[in-house]
């Protein structure tokens, strides 16, 4: 049984989006979730660790470039999307400065499953450090909803202290969006933990520049 | 099934292995016991480490390997009287994975990814004089959680991190933007792989959300078995082992309760083949299984660890 009702939620969240309004910003703000936890040693307890897919797209202004065989580069040229061929790639001659170019143009990646085992040989670790290796794409999925499964993807990770903060959404999503992200990041995270609620102290939402407002 | 239970009831058994000499374990203290594999009587404590031992491994019958977040790697020799380590290889970030290689002339460690650093690093040691051959800084962007050495092949290796990546590199030059020959994005965290098969032509992962899958060296799917929280009873996988001599792939999960139950990994299925129960009351962290013997030793939370029998 969840500890946090949608009702709850709403609330807090149309407080969010109203402090928002009230004090505007010269960006979207995010909005954060910040799960505060005990009962946890990060030092010997299993890692909390992974991605969360979101209902709803969290990070919009979310740049995605496919790395496409010839299927794909059509495609994502008709979609209006940016991407690079196999000669593409074959013309940074792994060049590092041009591929670190290439990984600090765009957020994200999405690679043709053909050409996603030439990665290594085309680019070298040039994607890896900066956490931008492609995710694969095959020619059955639209490369569209690929790129925004990738939007709505966040990663989360406790180091360690015991406070984890995940970006959900932002202000610019409706109350249900929101609503719809915030309970299913709370459920599916207190889901890997090996007490659940019981290893929760405190959740918190709050937008970028907000106050943080108190829902567990 | 026998219970040995250390009387630290808040410390966690991290490892376990077993030669024929001892059965081992490391604990959240630092400290890394042997018990005499026949009576099972405490025989001696390993200290050494200051911090966190984050892999412990039993390279032969002769020699057990620790690394820790004090940045070494320790060497010791278990046919000798010594309760120091027989070689120590130091490095200057904390070590969170590690393995030697097949005929003991390179040992490769994995850090992890610090904040003021934000870089994880491969970092090739030679073993004939514990000196630093080489590191690579470009191939996980996170902490580095697993490292396999191939089974027959000395300049091969698995590695992956909380990054998301499993890469596989031959390294006989130490060419960082030549030397990784496949790489594999799970999407998610991983905390285990491995090489598998009798030619070890294939690779798993397992990940820190319990996902596992299958792939060829090459990167290629050959199974992907989700989220294994979906099968009854198990809440988490606690590794995934290859029997040499019958090419048989287990996977071993457990619960919250500290049920352990394995796995025969089939394409397309997992076949439950024995569940390990009365022996934990908390989370299991690692199994050790002698498939000659046919012994099982199981280490967790509850700061115990049980010798079982496997059925045939």
């Amino acid at each position: 049984m969840s500890k946090v009702s949608a009702s709850a939620v709403r609330d807090v969240i149309v407080e969010i989006k109203k402090g928002s309004e009230e004090k505007k910003r010269n960006f979207v703000e995010t909005v954060e979730l910040q799960i505060g936890l005990k009962n946890y040693d990060p030092q010997r307890d299993k890692r909390f660790s992974g991605t969360i897919k979101l209902p709803n797209v969290a990070r919009p202004n979310m740049s995605v470039c496919v790395l496409g065989d010839a299927f794909h580069c059509d495609q994502a040229k008709a979609a209006g999307m940016e991407f690079q061929s196999v000669d593409d790639l074959k013309k940074l001659n792994k060049n590092k400065k041009l591929i670190k170019k290439l990984a600090k143009r765009y957020d994200a990646f999405v690679a043709s499953e053909a050409l996603i085992k030439q990665i290594p040989r085309l680019l070298g670790p040039g994607l890896h450090k900066v956490g931008k290796f492609p995710t694969p794409v095959s020619h059955a999925e639209s490369l569209t909803d690929k790129a925004n499964e990738i939007r709505a993807t966040i990663k989360f990770q406790l180091k360690k202290v015991l406070c984890l903060a995940v970006a959900v959404g932002h202000v610019g999503m409706t109350e249900d969006q929101l609503i719809a992200n915030v309970m299913l990041s709370v459920n599916f995270l207190v889901s890997l933990l090996k007490k659940h609620w019981q290893n929760v102290k405190s959740l918190y939402l709050k937008s970028t520049m907000g106050k943080p407002h108190r829902l567990f | 099934m026998a219970n040995i239970d250390f009387g630290f009831k808040d410390q966690y058994v991290f490892d376990v292995t077993a030669n024929s000499q001892y059965v081992i374990a490391s604990a959240s203290d630092q400290l890394v016991r042997l018990y005499d594999a026949n009576s099972l009587q405490p025989v001696t404590s390993l200290a050494f480490h200051q911090k966190r031992i984050s892999k412990m491994k039993l390279y032969n019958d002769q020699y057990l390997f620790t690394a820790s977040e004090d940045g070494k790697l320790a060497r010791w020799d278990l046919r000798s009287q010594s309760t120091a380590p027989a070689q120590v290889f130091q490095y200057t970030r904390p070590l969170s994975a590690f393995d030697v290689n097949c005929n003991d002339t390179m040992a490769v460690a994995g850090t992890l990814n610090e904040e003021f650093v934000q870089t994880a690093e491969l970092a090739f040691f030679d073993t004939r004089q514990s000196s630093l051959l080489h590191k690579f800084e470009e191939s996980h962007g996170d902490d580095v959680t697993d490292i396999q050495c191939h089974p027959s092949i000395p300049s091969q290796l698995i590695s992956c991190s909380t990054d998301g990546l499993v890469n596989s590199y031959d390294v006989k030059d130490f060419d960082e933007d030549e030397d990784i020959l496949a790489v594999i994005n799970s999407g998610s965290s991983v905390s285990k792989a491995g090489y598998f098969g009798p030619d070890a032509n294939y690779m798993f992962y397992l990940t820190h959300l319990e996902t596992f899958a299958l792939y060829t060296l090459d990167g290629d799917l050959v199974c992907d078995y989700g989220q294994l929280k979906n099968i009854e009873g198990v809440d988490y996988a606690i590794d995934c082992l290859f029997d040499q001599t019958t090419s048989r792939l287990y996977l071993a999960t457990g619960n919250n309760n500290g049920d352990v139950s394995l796995f025969h990994v089939n394409i397309n299925e997992l076949q439950r083949c024995q569940v390990l129960s009365g022996g934990h009351t908390d989370v299991v962290r690692s199994i050790y299984w002698n498939h000659t013997s046919q012994s099982i030793l199981t280490g967790g939370e509850d700061g115990k660890m049980c010798a079982w029998q496997a059925v045939q």
